[in-house]
């Protein structure tokens, strides 16, 4: 087949999928287009009045500052724990702080190759289901 | 006030809004309420889900908004977050014990119609009974008109697979209401003979 007309039946798939495109969209206003529409007009929502809404942006920034705060202090905390904990090892044996590092090289690569492992099969196991077994 | 005016207006809150501004912020969630709140009880068919996600909705906007980078609307940014939060508080699937079921759900809906003396047509009947994963992509594409990028970005899905759901759902709301076409007409005939 030549380029000409592998060019030309891509070109008349597009088409084709295009105009099916078309046809569901024009199927959907027939189905539910209408229906839809007044539905959506005779929905009366209570809407916040100014006072509330201004109270949850005011109260929720101030919620996550806090609660940013606190996570970093918690960070530091156990940083300095961490850091304080290795340095004594590493006063008293370098030898065993050497084996420590090792160690905690090795579980962060083995956690992270399993990490990545487990997602990889997630979004496979995920795109299997939704695409009804295609 | 014109539309072209209140996007300006809109475009200047968000501009303060994202600098930090409260007062912005707040005017601009009020303004988009109702239409979340419009979009997230079609989405899900359950007016408790609804007001609950509205507000999780809202919550994470005020959160990220330092975030937003005006790259789309702001309705747009506040519809993505939404359905994201939907989509993965339905894959947890720890609603049914929070929430009424799915019937339940409808039935409220139904009642609040019957209480504006509005139909509750088969048509909505039958979109109530496809599935979320079906539902959320048929709205977002032929009710609000988004692309079908966005929708895969949103459902994080494959672009493929969100034409295959809206081209099957189509389908499936089709049949749905053939068979109750002829159902309706199976009584009718009926009714007549006796």
């Amino acid at each position: 087949m030549s380029r000409r007309e592998r060019e030309q039946e891509k070109s008349g798939e597009r088409n084709k999928q295009h105009e099916t495109e078309l046809q569901d969209e024009e199927q959907f206003r027939q189905l539910l287009g209408v229906h839809l529409e007044k539905w959506d007009s005779g929905i009366e929502p209570g809407i916040p009045t100014d006072e509330a809404m201004m109270a949850l942006v005011r109260g929720h920034k101030q919620e996550t500052r806090e609660r940013f705060r606190r996570e970093l202090l918690l960070f530091w905390l156990v940083s300095i724990f961490v850091l304080s904990g290795m340095f004594l090892l590493w006063m008293n044996s370098v030898v065993l702080f050497a084996v420590v590092q090792a160690i905690a090289v090795a579980v962060g690569v083995i956690v992270a190759g399993g990490l990545a492992i487990a997602k990889k099969h997630q979004g496979e196991g995920r795109r299997h289901r939704w695409s009804g077994g295609k | 006030m014109s539309g072209m005016e209140r996007l300006e207006d809109e475009e200047q809150l968000v501009i303060r809004a994202v600098r930090g501004d409260d007062r912005a912020l707040a005017d601009l969630l009020r303004h988009h309420y109702a239409m979340l709140y419009r979009y997230m009880l079609k989405v899900t068919m359950n007016k408790a889900m609804a007001e609950d996600m509205v507000q999780e909705t809202m919550l994470k906007a005020i959160e990220r908004i330092g975030a937003f980078r005006r790259q789309s609307q702001f309705s747009t940014w506040l519809i993505s977050i939404a359905t994201r939060r939907y989509i993965d508080e339905m894959r947890k699937k720890q609603r049914e014990q929070k929430w009424q079921t799915q019937e339940q759900a409808l039935q409220a809906i139904r009642f609040d119609a019957a209480m504006q003396r509005q139909d509750w047509p088969h048509a909505l009947e039958a979109l109530g009974t496809l599935s979320y994963e079906i539902r959320v992509p048929i709205l977002l594409k032929y009710y609000y008109g988004y692309a079908y990028e966005e929708i895969a970005a949103w459902l994080d899905i494959p672009v493929g697979t969100v034409k295959s759901r809206l081209h099957n759902g189509l389908k499936q709301l089709r049949k749905e209401l053939d068979a109750n076409e002829q159902t309706r007409a199976g009584t009718g005939e009926k009714r007549r003979t006796q």
